[in-house]
């Protein structure tokens, strides 16, 4: 694997630099996509974001280089939420700078049907939830989901396999509560 | 319903769609600047944090550079914290953690924390600490908030953002004050007025934070050999003048004493508190990671009270 800092004997701060910044260009959209799913809002998802790309920085030479790196990213932000989720910390100076250009909450209103889907999504366990998201909403293979959680992908692929059997679980008391039901591919397409 | 149902229905709920995400002026246009905003301002948080072209750069004195950082600084800090687990571990002994094993226990990050944080307090009425960290090798922070529930409290309770809330941060940094002084006016915060604080004079800046209708406020001074930073969103220079008047150093068991109880981050590690016990917030895949296992239950801080 070749890392971000360590792929030539030589790397002087400029190429680290420059390497920050196509870190940033590859993948800010998609950290900062995954820590508004994640987020109560646009300034505390600045934050996870602004905090990830620290611990990137300053641990560049773990960095793997290509796709993987997305990977790494959000094993970090992961982490991140994780501690803001507890603790709330603001890291203002830092945060302002994303702040600026994260003004808009990009956040769809829900439906009923996705309501449903993010009430039984909400019943689950932290580590079913995360999985579901990291398949359903980053779009992610088993595989590379073993990536960002630092398990096997054999592993990835049971646990996705029972989170999956737990949210249709919820769901379906959720429907057999207050008649309330994710909508079928079919209506979705049919709604557009 | 079927797999196909069940797969639309999750990616359906996805309330922030890439696209979305796309259309926001972060990208594409100003996506190459955000990365070097935040990367100036990175290097500008975090001096100690080391830069990875100094690292790695193969010269004899950027090795050396590379040695003294990594094998030098570092480990002196870890040291530090290394031995206030010994010691503590020594006085108290130990307790099982969740899977059996002996755990450090007994606050030692705490201690840890006790022994690098300068022991000051914003002593105004209502005002509380609501974090204490040692964010990096010589630098950290103590937050506060004056309300009369911590964020956290609102957020479990789902009233997140509901009443009014105020915040200050002090900061201790390992920066000269002149090169602080200059990243504050880098930043855009412009010189305001001069206070003295603690007995020192600071310098105090202000500037016009994005998305607030608050006033960003910063006083930057020397306090026993290391640099102290204050901040906080204002309504005016007169009340953040007299929030910084009311910072008080007390006796570091009376800052213990105030500290709360739901994170500790140190040098030598950042750990959480769970419901089962306390888990690492550091990726645990790499051999070079700063972060070791952190020394924190929420438990024994109570015992210790």
């Amino acid at each position: 694997m070749r890392f971000l800092g360590t792929e030539t004997a030589a790397v002087t701060r400029e190429q680290a630099e420059v390497r920050f910044d196509q870190l940033y260009a590859d993948h800010g959209v998609d950290l900062m996509a995954y820590s508004l799913r994640r987020s109560d809002g646009p300034e505390d998802a600045a934050d996870v974001v602004a905090e990830t790309f620290l611990v990137a920085w300053r641990r560049a030479g773990e960095v793997p280089s290509g796709p993987d790196a997305l990977f790494w990213l959000y094993g970090v932000a992961r982490r991140v939420l994780a501690n803001h989720q507890r603790g709330e910390r603001r890291r203002a100076r830092l945060v302002d700078r994303l702040r600026v250009e994260v003004s808009a909450d990009p956040s769809q209103p829900a439906t009923e049907a996705d309501g449903a889907v993010t009430r039984a999504l909400e019943l689950l366990g932290e580590s079913d939830r995360e999985i579901l998201l990291l398949a359903g909403w980053e779009g992610l293979e088993p595989a590379q989901i073993a990536r960002v959680l630092g398990i096997s992908a054999v592993a990835a692929r049971s646990r996705l396999h029972r989170a999956r059997r737990r949210l249709r679980k919820q769901l379906d008391q959720i429907e057999a509560a207050d008649g309330t039901r994710p909508c079928s591919a079919l209506e979705l397409e049919e709604a557009r | 319903m079927s797999e196909r149902d069940f797969e639309v229905a999750l990616a359906a709920a996805n309330p922030v769609s890439r696209e979305a995400v796309v259309g926001l002026t972060l990208c594409p246009s100003g996506r190459e600047i955000g990365g070097r905003n935040l990367l100036a301002a990175i290097t500008a948080e975090a001096p100690a944090g080391g830069a990875p072209g100094e690292l790695v750069s193969p010269g004899p004195a950027a090795r050396a550079i590379f040695h003294r950082r990594r094998f030098g600084g570092r480990p002196l800090a870890l040291a530090g914290a290394i031995a206030a687990v010994a010691a503590a571990l020594i006085a108290i002994g130990t307790v099982e953690g969740p899977a059996g094993e002996p755990e450090p226990a007994l606050g030692a990050g705490l201690q840890r924390l006790a022994e690098v944080s300068p022991p000051i307090l914003l002593a105004a009425p209502g005002w509380r600490v609501e974090r204490a960290d040692e964010a990096f090798a010589s630098e950290g922070s103590t937050q506060f908030f004056h309300g009369d529930e911590s964020l956290a409290q609102m957020k479990a309770e789902g009233r997140a953002g509901a009443g009014l809330r105020q915040t200050a941060e002090l900061r201790w940094l390992s920066a000269p004050l002149r090169t602080r002084i200059g990243q504050a006016e880098a930043e855009g915060a412009s010189p305001v007025s001069v206070a003295t604080v603690l007995g020192a004079e600071a310098r105090i800046f202000s500037y016009l934070p994005a998305g607030r209708n608050s006033l960003g406020a910063i006083a930057i001074w020397r306090h026993q050999g290391r640099v102290l930073e204050f901040r906080s969103y204002v309504p005016d220079i007169a009340t953040f003048e007299q929030r910084l008047g009311a910072l008080r150093g007390v006796a570091k068991g009376t800052w213990l004493q105030a500290l709360p109880r739901s994170v500790v981050k140190t040098e030598a590690g950042v750990a959480v508190s769970r419901d089962n016990g306390w888990e690492i917030v550091a990726p645990r895949s790499s051999p070079q990671t700063d972060f070791q296992p952190s020394l924190y239950r929420p438990e024994t801080q109570k015992e210790s009270k």
